[in-house]
């Protein structure tokens, strides 16, 4: 399978290699992660034992901010992060879940108060949900839309 | 009492937990048929942006039975939210006037944005469909009353009927009670189920439950009956308000050969669910649970202004 990997997958001299996100998740954070001049190269429905069918991006020559870590970690806590230089695997990461995620995602109630006043949401993660900490209704993750602040050309 | 030191707002149901629940009911039987100077000095401000009664009104007499004042407004046209005023804004001056304050508000999660911006307790009195955390402590009051068997963790078995979508009280009402040792029936219209939200909550803590949608034979073995109004103003669509409005009926033969101590609570008003018929008997404890309101909110007025 990472033979396969390989060959569809671009390698990158240097950067960062996002692993194991669940594939119908992954053109969403290479979004939320990517600025519109940085090159990638990203491969979904690949094989995966942890995700069942799971994506790869590799983001050539960036580094993730703590903001970038935030989201990702909301939107694919099952995720493994490989720093690469030299073509080389020079640190693996597991991500590490936030509690809470401000103003990354938009509150699907119509009625919850965030979206109406000019407030960063809040979610409290876990249980496989995210809660929201004004309306506290729970939404699994594919129900929810990213906070506009986190889009590729903001 | 030591359990209430850290309280410093009233948002949530959630934000408690069973032995700050116990003891909010056990202050609460001290402020049964109290009166006195406690709260001379101190005013509550009732921000109403929502119709209310019996809420707050019954924060009114809890505050001038304690010798306290009150000031406030109880209709959304004559505050500045009118005039666009964020709710953020108007609560940073309208808590700068006062020394405690009560908002009832249309929108979910109203009350705990409030909080992070006022500079003194907030008491939520209702937010949108979302919470009512007073009504909850005075609902418990009303049950603990006559079935203080539950504090102690004697087995409780408690109907919810009617709006179970959409009814803040009873959402309120089912996460308090699962920190004692209640088992559940809902009893509701398919399209009023109770929110998958709160069965997975209910599966997860391994609460017994079962779900019905008529009433008959459905209280035999039941302790406490809540029910509640179908709120024409949660409806987003009018037709399906005129489909259920009137499912549910209660009569005092809907009420025959319920068990010994059996109550029948609503967090009125109540339209038509509950026949007056049904006011004489001695199940019908919901107008002594909206009585109870006020010692309720009196033990919690104090509690929040370090007047107990």
């Amino acid at each position: 399978m990472k033979e396969k990997e390989q060959l569809v997958v671009e390698a990158i001299k240097n950067g960062t290699v996002i692993d194991h996100i669940p594939t119908d998740r992954t053109l969403q954070i290479v979004d939320l992660l990517t600025d519109p001049d940085d090159c990638y190269f990203l491969g979904v429905n690949l094989g995966s034992t942890s995700v069942g069918k799971k994506g790869i991006v590799k983001l050539q020559d960036k580094v993730l901010t703590k903001s970038n870590l935030e989201i990702l970690s909301a939107l694919a806590p099952q995720a493994t992060m490989n720093i690469i230089k030299d073509f080389k695997i020079v640190d693996k990461m597991k991500l590490q879940i936030p509690d809470e995620v401000i103003k990354v995602f938009v509150c699907p109630n119509t009625r919850c108060i965030t979206n109406h006043e000019v407030i960063d949401s809040r979610f409290r993660l876990g249980n496989g949900e995210h809660t929201c900490a004004y309306c506290e209704r729970s939404f699994s993750v594919d129900r929810l839309r990213t906070h506009p602040s986190h889009g590729p050309h903001s | 009492m030591d359990s209430l030191k850290s309280i410093q707002h009233i948002i949530s149901i959630k934000d408690f937990n069973r032995q700050q629940i116990v003891d909010i009911l056990e202050l609460a039987i001290r402020f049964e048929n109290l009166r006195d100077d406690r709260l001379k000095g101190c005013v509550l401000g009732t921000l109403f942006f929502e119709p209310s009664t019996r809420t707050r009104l019954s924060f009114e007499a809890a505050m001038l039975q304690l010798g306290g004042k009150v000031l406030g407004f109880a209709d959304a046209s004559v505050s500045s939210a009118k005039k666009g005023e964020s709710l953020a804004d108007g609560i940073r001056v309208s808590s700068s006037y006062v020394d405690i304050l009560v908002l009832r508000h249309p929108l979910d999660g109203a009350a705990r944005l409030a909080s992070e911006h006022s500079s003194v307790p907030v008491i939520n009195g209702g937010d949108g469909a979302n919470q009512h955390p007073t009504q909850t402590f005075l609902d418990l009051y009303t049950i603990t009353k006559s079935h203080p068997e539950l504090l102690k963790g004697e087995p409780l078995k408690v109907a919810m009927l009617g709006d179970l979508r959409y009814g803040r009280t009873v959402h309120s009402l089912i996460r308090a009670l699962t920190h004692f040792n209640v088992s559940f029936r809902l009893i509701s219209p398919e399209s009023l189920k109770l929110p998958d939200t709160y069965i997975d909550f209910l599966d997860r803590e391994n609460i017994e439950y079962d779900a019905c949608q008529k009433i008959d034979d459905a209280l035999e073995d039941v302790d406490v009956l809540y029910a509640t109004r179908i709120q024409e103003e949660r409806f987003p669509d009018p037709v399906e308000y005129n489909r259920v409005k009137k499912a549910y009926h209660l009569t005092p033969d809907t009420l025959k050969g319920v068990r010994e101590g059996f109550q029948l609570l609503h967090p009125l008003p109540r339209i038509q669910e509950i026949s007056p018929k049904v006011d004489a008997l001695p199940q019908a404890a919901y107008f002594g649970q909206a009585s109870n309101g006020v010692p309720v909110r009196k033990a919690l007025l104090s509690l929040l202004l370090g007047k107990i």
